[in-house]
């Protein structure tokens, strides 16, 4: 949370281009890097980062200057995330019959090896959390941020966050049971 | 003292690993910020082309508004043009002086 936001939103108020740069460089990556979490596409990632920076410049004259920004922008990246799955999945038929159809000539870029590592396998079963979990998990062990800015964030009670993080700790528990985890991990997760 | 004693289980670990090296680019594009301008840009309200005939900066009351801009004409232009037809002001008055 950065005190020096209030100046640069009135400055953004008033139409002040060089306050939505300054802008840009303060949040680009905590922006990008939770919505590259949420929908695991760089692509789709830069072309949100540039959507929640439109937004704010489109509805600066909203934003209250007295609150910190990042709590905003966090929301409205969740928002635009989720927006981004929902069209997705009217779109995903065509694209599973496109990798279908491309798929044998199609290089995954990364070397099997590493897809096989406790990061990958841990990376599949947070992208199988159902969203209101995985926005909860990402914005608490990716940012860091606390029980409450989370409640803040997706404006729900502090107990409905506990409980989602619980479940997804859960959910991520029982679906790693089983796969070829390190043998620290696998031996947590037994016990 | 192990790691679940500590409060810090490994599945934790685990999770906050996989989150912070995400495996594919961390970083958004050089030229996403120079998009994102000229998205703006895009976005900024069009003056009318009446608007930029009265409020033309260089203090004049033509142009900034290429009505055919293949052709390179301007407002200007068409007036002149329009007034050169026959029926314009200029052909009338040359009928009337002939």
């Amino acid at each position: 949370m950065n005190q020096d936001d209030a100046p640069l939103i009135l400055r953004l108020q008033s139409g002040d281009l060089e306050a939505l740069g300054i802008l840009y460089d303060r949040y680009r990556l905590v922006v990008y890097r939770t919505a590259l979490a949420i929908i695991r596409d760089p692509d789709a990632a830069d072309d949100l980062l540039q959507e929640v920076f439109l937004r704010l410049h489109t509805y600066a004259a909203s934003v209250k200057p007295e609150l910190p920004l990042a709590p905003w922008l966090y929301r409205v990246t969740i928002n635009l995330s989720y927006t981004w799955f929902s069209r997705r999945r009217w779109l995903a038929p065509i694209d599973d019959f496109l990798e279908k159809l491309i798929g044998p000539t199609r290089q995954h870029p990364e070397p099997a090896a590493e897809r096989r590592s406790d990061r990958e396998a841990m990376q599949r079963a947070i992208d199988a959390l159902p969203f209101n979990q995985r926005v909860v998990v990402i914005l608490h062990y990716l940012n860091d941020l606390s029980l409450q800015e989370i409640a803040e964030i997706v404006k729900c009670p502090v107990g409905t966050v506990k409980s989602r993080l619980y479940y997804a700790r859960e959910s991520l528990r029982q679906q790693l049971e089983g796969t070829a985890l390190s043998p620290e991990v696998a031996y947590e997760f037994t016990r | 003292m192990s790691l679940r004693d500590s409060g810090f289980d490994v599945l934790d670990r685990v999770i906050q690993r996989a989150l912070k090296r995400p495996g594919v680019r961390a970083y958004p594009r050089a030229d996403n910020y120079e998009r994102l301008l000229r998205r703006v840009a895009l976005r900024q309200p069009k003056a009318t082309w009446l608007a930029a005939l009265v409020s033309d900066p260089a203090g004049g009351v033509y142009e900034r508004v290429a009505p055919f801009p293949a052709l390179g004409l301007s407002w200007r232009d068409l007036a002149l043009a329009q007034a050169m037809r026959p029926s314009g002001i200029f052909g009338s008055l040359t009928s009337l002086a002939r």
